[in-house]
């Protein structure tokens, strides 16, 4: 971007919604050193309620419950920290991306629009993650000028 | 190349080295008494877990004087559940906390309770 201040600007959404992610709806499904003690889960588990949650969309989702309910608590919970630091920033976007795709049409669609604005929200930050990268504040811009 | 090939093999290798959250089984009974309130026609509670639901109430039965009591069955990898008790379909503890209940290490936890105080 020509001027630092778009770069900010720019940054913003990225970052409350790295951090979201991260710190509410990942750790609370997907075991993370943040996530609620209570909730007991052990580094890098998914929640045992999850696969069943997967499990329910039917289909391909059905026979592979553990590897989507895996994949979609990791972009998240994981997904949303390198989001929020601009790490592997196109990488983290396109998991966060996929996860919000299912979670729109897989299972929040049947509740109304209304239901589905969390994950579109989600799903625009990180769609335009995808597209431009972290911009200047995040470490993939740091690494890129190093080299 | 190498850097994308690092971060796969770091990946999987996590991915197999955890997976899905270990569940047990737990059975709570919950023990209710309504010593001294009156016109007590329905007792029930609602919650998080199955076989409770925050919309409707499931039915303790008399135990003994004033006493309910229900016995719930449940798989969870939890270490609490969240209820609250209703008498006649109203809740108790309004526009307060759930009640939290934390699972013994046994199979089984007693949790007793008075309608509307947390002790």
């Amino acid at each position: 971007m020509p001027f630092w201040w778009q770069d900010v600007l720019f940054a913003l959404p990225r970052i409350v919604c790295g951090y979201l992610l991260t710190a509410n709806f990942g750790a609370a499904k997907f075991g993370l050193p943040w996530s609620p003690p209570d909730n007991n889960l052990g580094l890098f588990e998914v929640a045992f309620w999850f696969p069943n949650d997967v499990a329910g969309y039917g289909g391909i989702f059905a026979t592979f419950s553990v590897f989507f309910a895996w994949m979609g608590a990791f972009s998240e919970a994981v997904g949303g920290i390198f989001l929020l630091l601009g790490f592997q920033t196109r990488i983290a976007s396109f998991l966060i991306m996929s996860t919000m795709l299912v979670a729109i049409f897989m299972q929040q669609i049947q509740n109304g629009l209304w239901n589905c604005l969390p994950a579109m929200g989600f799903l625009w930050v990180a769609l335009f993650s995808l597209i431009v990268g972290s911009g200047r504040f995040g470490v993939d811009y740091l690494i890129s000028k190093k080299q | 190349m190498k850097k994308q090939s690092i971060f796969i093999i770091v990946f999987l290798v996590l991915m197999n080295a955890s997976c899905v959250q270990k569940s047990y089984t737990k059975t709570v009974v919950f023990y209710l008494d309504v010593k001294g309130i009156k016109n007590v026609k329905k007792v029930g509670i609602r919650g998080n877990d199955k076989p409770l639901s925050w919309d409707y109430d499931y039915d303790m039965q008399l135990d003994k004087d004033s006493v309910y009591k229900a016995t719930l069955t449940d798989k969870t990898g939890y270490k609490f559940t969240t209820v609250k008790f209703t008498i006649n379909g109203n809740f108790e503890l309004k526009d307060k906390d759930n009640r939290k209940v934390y699972f013994s290490n046994k199979d089984t936890t007693v949790y007793r309770a008075k309608f509307d105080k947390i002790e």
